[in-house]
C-alpha cells in the first residue's frame, strides 16, 4: 500500500510562505491557516544567527491519533495513505483538534467542524499537484510515497523540532547541503 | 507416409472423436481407401458413418492392410463397445468426424501428404496452436489437457513454477512420476533457452516442457518417454499446445493478484475506517468466507530480530499458519495477514462473553501464540499489542489504533511484558496523547534542575533516582543494583528530596517524579 507524504527539503526553504498563502487561497478561510511555516535556529549555529525554515501541515500520519478520537468516526485514511475528514459526519466537537500532536487541525469558524489539509485530494484525483508544491518557488516541498524504498533514507526528524514519533507522521525531511554554486571569479 | 497421429494435428481432423484403438496411432499409411475389398498397401480406410459399415467394422479392422479407419457423416449413430475393443485389441485407431463430402477428405488428406513430402508440415502445426486456444476457452485447462493426453495417448502431467502439481490434472500421478517431481523441485532448475529437457530416475525417462512467458516462468509439462512412441510428433503436439495453456496460467495469476489486492484493499478499509456501512462490511466479508455478524476482537504482533542474530530471513507464512492453528484451536474464525511490517490477527468469537471475558480469553490466546512464536524461533523477539474490544464491527480501527499504542509505548514500561493490553498501560496511555512541548515544560520543570547539577559536578542523581523507581522503592535492591550501602542511598535519597524539593514519603510527589522519569524515557 502507498503512504503518500510530504518531503520538505530544509536547505532549499526560505520561509517565504507561498505554501501557506496558496493554500489558504485554495481552500482557506478567514484568521485559519491549513499549513504553517516553522523558524527554527540551525544545528551548526546555536547562537541564533542562523534560521532554517520548514513547512508542515497536515502529516498524514501512519496511525492517525485524530481517527479513533473522533467519537462520530468521521475520520478515515485513504488507500492512498491521505487522512481525510468527512464534513457530512463531522459533529464539530473538536477532539481531534486536541489529540492532533501536530496542530494540524483547527475548527472552521464558518461551519464549525474541523478542517485540515487533505492533501489537495481533489487535485490529486485530476492527476495535478498539491497547491502548495506548486506554488512553492524553490521546490523545497515534494510529496512522495513513504514506503517506497528509493525514499528510506530520508530523515523523519528534524534539529530543535519536538515530533510526536508514536503516530509515525508521514513526513520526511532532507538536509543535505546543496554545493554554494560561485557566480565570481577571483 | 503419413501416421495417423499427424493426421490427428492438422484441420479438420484435430476435432475427431478417438473411438478406439488409439494406441496404434503411430501406424502410417500410405492410401487413402473408401473400400476395403481393392487394399494391396497400407491405407487408411474411409468409411461413412453407416449401420451397415459399423456392422461391418470389426471385418475391416481384421484386414491387414487396414491401418485405421476413419468414419464420416453426421448420424448419429452408436458403435457398440465391443466393435472398440477389437479395435484395441488390433490396435487399429477409430476416428469420427462430422464432415460428409469423402472426397473434400481425401483431398485433405492428400494435401498433408503432399506438405509432408515438400518439408512444410510445420504450418500445419502451427495452425494447431488456434485450436488449442479455442479448446481452451471452450473447456478450459482440465479440458485441454485431458484431450492432450488423449492425442499423446499418456498422463500429461501441468507442474508450477514451483514443481508443485496443478489442481488443473485430472489424472493422480504415479508414484515415479512423484518421486522425480519432489527430486526436481529439490534442485534449482537451470534451462531456459531450450523448449524441454530430458530428465530421468528408476521409472524412466522424461520430457519436462517449460512454459516461458517473456521473463516469467508460469510451470512445466512432464512427459513420459515412452518405448516406440513417435517423439517428435509428440513433442509438436505438446509445443503448440503450450501457447494456450501458459495464456491460462497468466490470466490464472493475474485473477488470484486481482483477488489478493481487492482483499488486501479491504482490509486495509477496514482497519482505517474506510467503510461505509456495518451492512457493506458484512456483504464484502462474506465475499471470503468471513461472518463479521459474530464478535471480533484484535491484535497486533510485531517481530523483530534479536540483537544477538541481525541477520537472517524471517518466514512470515510458517508463522502466520502458526498462528492460525494456535487460534483454530479455541475460536471459530480468524483473519491472519500483514500490514505495515506487522501481523495483525482478527479473531472471531461467540457473542456470550462479558468485556472482561473476551479481555482473558484473548491475553490468555495472545500469551500462547507469544510462547509458541519465540519457543520456534530463537533468533526472533516477538511482542504484541491488544486493542480494546468494540460492539460494532466497524469500530475494527480503534482497536488497531489501540493495539499498535499498546506495542509502541510497552518501550516507556519500567517491566517488561511481549503481551500488552492497552487497558493495562497505565500513565503512558495518558502522556501519548499530550503535545511534547508540554511534555518537554513538565520535565524541564520537575527534574530540570537534577541533570543540570549531575551535569557540572558529575554526580548519580538522575541514575539514583531511577534505580530507586525501577526496584519500587526498595533501599536494599537500589543499593545493591548501584553497589553502594544503604544508608550511603538513604543519604543521597535526602538530597535528592532537598533539590527536588519533595517528600518520598508522599504518594503525590512520588507520582510527580514518577510521570517526569516516565517523560523522559518518552522524550528520548
Amino acid at each position: 500500500m502507498k503512504q503518500l507524504g510530504f518531503l520538505v527539503h530544509i536547505e532549499k526553504c526560505l520561509g517565504c510562505r507561498s505554501c501557506e498563502f496558496s493554500c489558504k487561497n485554495e481552500h482557506g478561510h478567514e484568521d485559519s491557516f491549513r499549513r504553517n511555516i516553522h523558524s527554527l535556529e540551525d544545528e551548526d549555529n546555536k547562537m541564533g544567527h542562523s534560521f532554517h525554515h520548514f513547512s508542515m501541515a497536515c502529516n498524514h500520519c501512519e496511525n492517525p491519533a485524530c481517527m479513533p478520537a473522533c467519537p462520530e468516526g468521521a475520520i478515515k485514511k485513504k488507500p492512498n495513505g491521505i487522512v481525510m475528514i468527512d464534513k457530512a459526519k463531522c459533529s464539530g466537537c473538536g477532539k481531534c483538534v486536541i489529540f492532533c500532536p501536530f496542530d494540524a487541525i483547527k475548527m472552521n469558524p464558518l461551519t464549525a467542524k474541523a478542517d485540515k489539509c487533505d492533501m489537495c485530494y481533489d487535485r490529486q484525483m485530476q492527476g495535478k499537484t498539491t497547491i502548495c508544491v506548486s506554488a512553492c518557488p524553490v521546490k523545497a516541498l515534494e510529496i512522495i510515497d513513504i514506503n517506497d524504498p528509493k525514499n528510506a533514507d530520508y530523515d523523519k526528524s528534524i534539529y530543535g523540532f519536538e515530533m510526536k514519533k508514536i503516530t509515525n507522521p508521514s513526513i520526511r525531511f532532507h538536509k543535505k547541503k546543496e554545493d554554494i554554486q560561485h557566480f565570481w571569479c577571483r | 507416409m503419413l501416421t495417423i497421429q499427424e493426421i490427428i494435428s492438422a484441420p479438420p481432423f484435430i476435432h475427431a472423436e478417438i473411438m478406439g484403438g488409439w494406441e496404434g496411432k503411430e501406424r502410417s499409411f500410405s492410401i487413402v481407401q473408401n473400400h476395403s475389398i481393392s487394399l494391396e498397401e497400407p491405407s487408411l480406410l474411409l468409411l461413412a458413418k453407416t449401420q451397415s459399415t459399423i456392422m461391418q467394422l470389426p471385418e475391416y479392422l481384421s484386414n491387414q492392410d487396414v491401418q485405421g479407419i476413419l468414419l464420416y457423416g453426421n448420424d448419429d449413430l452408436l458403435i457398440p463397445t465391443t466393435f472398440m475393443e477389437t479395435a484395441d485389441s488390433y490396435k487399429k485407431p477409430v476416428l469420427m468426424i462430422n464432415e460428409q463430402n469423402p472426397e473434400s477428405i481425401k483431398q485433405k488428406i492428400a494435401d498433408l501428404k503432399h506438405l509432408k513430402s515438400i518439408g512444410l508440415f510445420q504450418y500445419i502445426w502451427e495452425r494447431s496452436t488456434s485450436y488449442w486456444l479455442q479448446l481452451m476457452n471452450e473447456r478450459g485447462l482440465p479440458g485441454l489437457l485431458q484431450r492432450l493426453c488423449v492425442f499423446l495417448g499418456q498422463n500429461v502431467l501441468l507442474l508450477d513454477e514451483d514443481f508443485q502439481f496443478h489442481s488443473g490434472n485430472e489424472s493422480p500421478a504415479t508414484s515415479g512420476q512423484v518421486a522425480l517431481v519432489k527430486s526436481l523441485s529439490n534442485q534449482p532448475y537451470k534451462n531456459k533457452k531450450e523448449a524441454f529437457k530430458i530428465v530421468e530416475n528408476e521409472s524412466g525417462r522424461y520430457l519436462l516442457f517449460h512454459l516461458q512467458s517473456g521473463e516469467k516462468r508460469c510451470g512445466f509439462i512432464l512427459l513420459q518417454e515412452l518405448p516406440g512412441m513417435m517423439i517428435d510428433i509428440c513433442i509438436e503436439q505438446i509445443i503448440h499446445a503450450i501457447p494456450a495453456i501458459i495464456s491460462y496460467l497468466m490470466k490464472e495469476d493475474a485473477v488470484k493478484q486481482a483477488h489478493r489486492s481487492y482483499k488486501e484493499l479491504f482490509l486495509y478499509n477496514l482497519l482505517y475506517n474506510n467503510l461505509e456501512s456495518e451492512n457493506g462490511l458484512i456483504q464484502q466479508g462474506k465475499q471470503w468466507g468471513w461472518d463479521f455478524t459474530k464478535t471480533t476482537q484484535l491484535m497486533v504482533m510485531r517481530l523483530d530480530r534479536k540483537t544477538d542474530f541481525p541477520n537472517g530471513n524471517v518466514d512470515l507464512d510458517a508463522i502466520m499458519r502458526k498462528i492460525r492453528s494456535l487460534i483454530s484451536a479455541a475460536f471459530l474464525q480468524a483473519i491472519i495477514f500483514p500490514i505495515q511490517g506487522n501481523i495483525v490477527m482478527i479473531v472471531f468469537d461467540t457473542p456470550d462473553h462479558t468485556p472482561k471475558e473476551l479481555k482473558e480469553r484473548m491475553l490468555v490466546l495472545a500469551n500462547r501464540i507469544h510462547k509458541e512464536i519465540e519457543h520456534s524461533l530463537d533468533t526472533i523477539e516477538c511482542q504484541i499489542g491488544l486493542g480494546r474490544h468494540y460492539p460494532s464491527n466497524m469500530q475494527l480501527f480503534r482497536s488497531f489504533y489501540e493495539a499498535k499504542v499498546a506495542l509502541e509505548l510497552g518501550k516507556y514500561e519500567s517491566r517488561h511484558r511481549s503481551v500488552r493490553h492497552f487497558e493495562d498501560i497505565g500513565i503512558a496511555r495518558l502522556l501519548s496523547n499530550v503535545h511534547n512541548d508540554l511534555l518537554h515544560e513538565y520535565f524541564e520543570a520537575t527534574l530540570g534542575e537534577l541533570i543540570v547539577l549531575d551535569e557540572e559536578n558529575d554526580d548519580f542523581y538522575m541514575v539514583t533516582l531511577e534505580a530507586f523507581y525501577n526496584h519500587n522503592g526498595d533501599i536494599n535492591q537500589t543499593a545493591e543494583q548501584l553497589y553502594i550501602h544503604p544508608n550511603t542511598l538513604r543519604k543521597r535519597l535526602k538530597k535528592l528530596e532537598s533539590i527536588l524539593n519533595v517528600d518520598f514519603n508522599q504518594m503525590e510527589d512520588m507520582l510527580k517524579i514518577f510521570v517526569a522519569l516516565k517523560i523522559r524515557k518518552i522524550l528520548k
